[in-house]
């Protein structure tokens, strides 16, 4: 339905007001509302400790996310490339642990994610080829590889201190989401208090203004793959230090899941805007829809089709939120 | 050096050089490919595949892509032969194909009526379609009722193309017609190429968008349907491995990723470069997942050639840019 067209022209009124706040604030009130709606549906969804199995449920996508927010952000449109990072981190981490110990480990598994991004970066941020084609091409080249090396195997962990990472508790807190919070809270502050923070905003609102401006639009473009990467990495990490296992099919899916919770949370997919905080409310949301899915019997088959629905329906409002700032 | 417009001539057509040169090198790779029946096979294993690529070709031209044929094929697949029980195998066929159609109709509505870029519009539709998938299959693969009525599909029917290929071959030379033949093909091209002109032609764009993309959709079922029947399965996973060797093999062939340039011959040829890789591959006892680092590396060759020639300046203004694909986004001034 489209507006009278007096209204188009007129100053904002009280219902615009109230419209524009609805736009901005809309995914929080979705929150909230899926809170009261589980807590009417199940008696056991309002518990600290349902809600911290939400969130180890849904953490390793969270990282995922976090990685996906900044490309989506940049404009480059999505990284299918991370089910091959999730899988390749976490394999290379317990596989390296024997010779380098479980830290060192770990910083090789990023360090992998990390040359994932860099190989995606380079194509798409300087060869400036399409981000959609290079990822669905990388992620059958690192799963090939994975699986070259590992076959349908399981890689186990060895090493007590490495399941600590996200098995272990500080102040009650599952160690996974205290490296979650700290993953998003780094994230937060490169985007919104640092100068590539703003090239990142800036890339993805107007590529070529951007470049007219100054701005090392390929740089960044790079970069924003290469911490997608990390971020992912990081997911695969911890994925294998809470399952203690890993394997070539480890992440799939994730590519999916973090796309969603970024539209979910709000983020126009089409780069400009976004925030770290509201991704993370996104993975929540699909949490929260996911558990509840579980308390009340829905069956497994039935989440995806929920997942298609709702991406479509979150990007389907973003662009009619935004025809309607416009 | 090369004169412009023969360099040009050649890298449009380079798909015919490329896959000359796959064939040698899989004659070389794997001998047995010399007997004719063997090589038959190749056009047998790749017409799913081709099905789904010559729909696919169809939306880019119109300067849109569909990521969702996959979970399209699965989904038609799973009702085709999970519903034979229920209604019976032509009217389960009948179910698969409406349903190929209403997906297509849904990436219409939300690419072309919405107006959400198609890369991330069908991303959706692909999630929503494959969870759909395993509602109807209930998460497990589904055999059909009569085996006999699958192996059909396998058997030679008219001298020794079997309707698998018949398909394929009939879908890609009838498309190849509208293309290049009709009205029709000409404003489709119009529509990707230059938006803008065929707006101000009276080109209605929307209309062959939305054309476009559930005339892909219903391929990617038909395909579906036919996979599902020669296998007398349909499992919620059948479709997992297409989106990429369609893609490439559309790309490959040298349709332009930003539409109004290509051709269903180049993507047919493409299919077969493909299909001859494989079959090569698969003769020196190439594991599967080789396979897919060999089919994704082939995949940013393209990209890579692209890049290195829309760089290239070539013409007396050297200004004029060989940008073949549209697989490399345009130069911003000052790059």
């Amino acid at each position: 339905m489209d507006p009278a067209p007096s209204m188009l022209r007129s100053a904002p009124g009280t219902a615009q007001k109230i419209k524009r706040a609805a736009s901005v604030y809309a995914i929080f009130i979705v929150l909230v509302v899926l809170v009261v709606a589980g807590t009417i549906a199940s008696p056991a969804f309002l518990s600290v400790n349902n809600f911290l199995s939400i969130g180890q449920a849904v953490a390793f996508v969270g990282f995922a996310a976090i990685g996906m927010t900044f490309v989506s952000i940049s404009g480059s449109f999505v990284d299918l490339s991370v089910p091959a990072t999730i899988a390749g981190s976490g394999i290379v981490a317990l596989a390296a642990q024997p010779y380098v110990g479980p830290v060192g480990g770990v910083l090789l598994g990023v360090a992998t994610g990390a040359a994932i991004g860099l190989l995606n970066g380079l194509l798409i941020g300087y060869v400036r080829a399409n981000p959609v084609i290079v990822t669905l091409a990388t992620v059958s080249i690192g799963l090939g590889v994975v699986q070259l090396f590992v076959g349908g195997q399981y890689v186990y962990n060895q090493s007590p201190l490495f399941a600590e990472f996200a098995q272990g508790k500080a102040f009650g807190v599952p160690n996974v989401l205290v490296a979650l919070g700290l993953a998003a809270l780094a994230a937060h502050l490169l985007l919104t208090q640092t100068v590539f923070g703003r090239w990142v905003h800036s890339t993805g609102g107007g590529y070529a203004a951007s470049r007219a401006a100054g701005v090392p639009v390929r740089r960044t473009v790079a970069v924003v793959f290469v911490l997608c990467g990390v971020f992912s990495a990081l997911g695969g990490v911890e994925l294998a230090s809470m399952i203690e296992s890993a394997r070539q099919s480890a992440g799939t899916g994730y590519e999916f899941d973090a796309v969603a919770a970024v539209a979910v949370g709000g983020n126009s997919l089409f780069g400009g805007s976004g925030t770290i905080p509201r991704t993370l409310v996104g993975v929540l949301i699909l949490g929260i829809i996911n558990n509840l899915m579980i308390l009340t019997g829905i069956p497994a088959e039935a989440q995806g089709l929920v997942k298609g629905v709702i991406i479509a329906l979150a990007v389907f409002m973003d662009i009619r939120l935004r025809r309607d700032r416009s | 050096m090369m004169n412009p417009s023969r360099r040009r001539l050649l890298l449009e057509n380079r798909i015919y050089i490329i896959f000359a040169a796959v064939c040698i090198a899989a004659l070389v790779l794997a001998p047995e490919i010399r007997d004719f029946g063997v090589a038959w096979n190749v056009l047998a294993q790749s017409s799913i595949i081709g099905i789904v690529a010559v729909g696919l070709t169809l939306v880019i031209l119109a300067g849109q892509l569909d990521l969702s044929v996959g979970s399209v094929v699965t989904l038609a697949g799973v009702i085709a032969l999970g519903q034979q029980g229920t209604i019976g195998i032509w009217p389960a066929i009948g179910l698969a194909l409406l349903a190929s159609v209403a997906v297509g109709c849904v990436n219409g509505i939300i690419v072309v009526k919405a107006g959400v870029n198609s890369f991330i519009g069908t991303l959706a539709t692909m999630i929503g379609v494959q969870g759909l998938a395993f509602v109807v299959s209930g998460g497990a693969p589904t055999v059909g009722i009569d085996p006999a009525f699958g192996a059909l599909v396998d058997t030679a029917a008219i001298g020794p193309l079997t309707p698998r290929m018949l398909v394929f071959v009939a879908v890609a030379l009838a498309a190849h017609f509208i293309v290049t033949r009709t009205a029709a093909g000409r404003n489709l091209l119009a529509v990707g190429g230059a938006p803008d002109v065929a707006r101000l032609s009276g080109i209605s764009s929307s209309a062959y968008q939305f054309g476009a993309l559930v005339v892909c959709s219903t391929l990617a079922g038909i395909a579906g349907v036919v996979l599902g029947l020669s296998l007398n399965t349909g499992t919620p996973l059948a479709g997992q491995a297409i989106l990429l060797p369609a893609v490439t093999a559309v790309l490959i062939g040298g349709t332009s990723l930003s539409g109004g340039a290509g051709s269903v011959l180049k993507t047919f040829a493409g299919v077969l470069l493909l299909g001859a890789l494989g079959m090569g591959m698969n003769f020196r006892g190439f594991p599967i997942h080789v396979q897919s680092i060999v089919k994704g590396g082939l995949l940013l060759a393209v990209v890579l050639l692209d890049a290195f020639y829309s760089t290239r300046r070539t013409g007396l203004l050297g200004a004029v840019r060989l940008n073949t694909s549209g697989l490399i986004l345009p130069k911003v001034k000052g790059e």
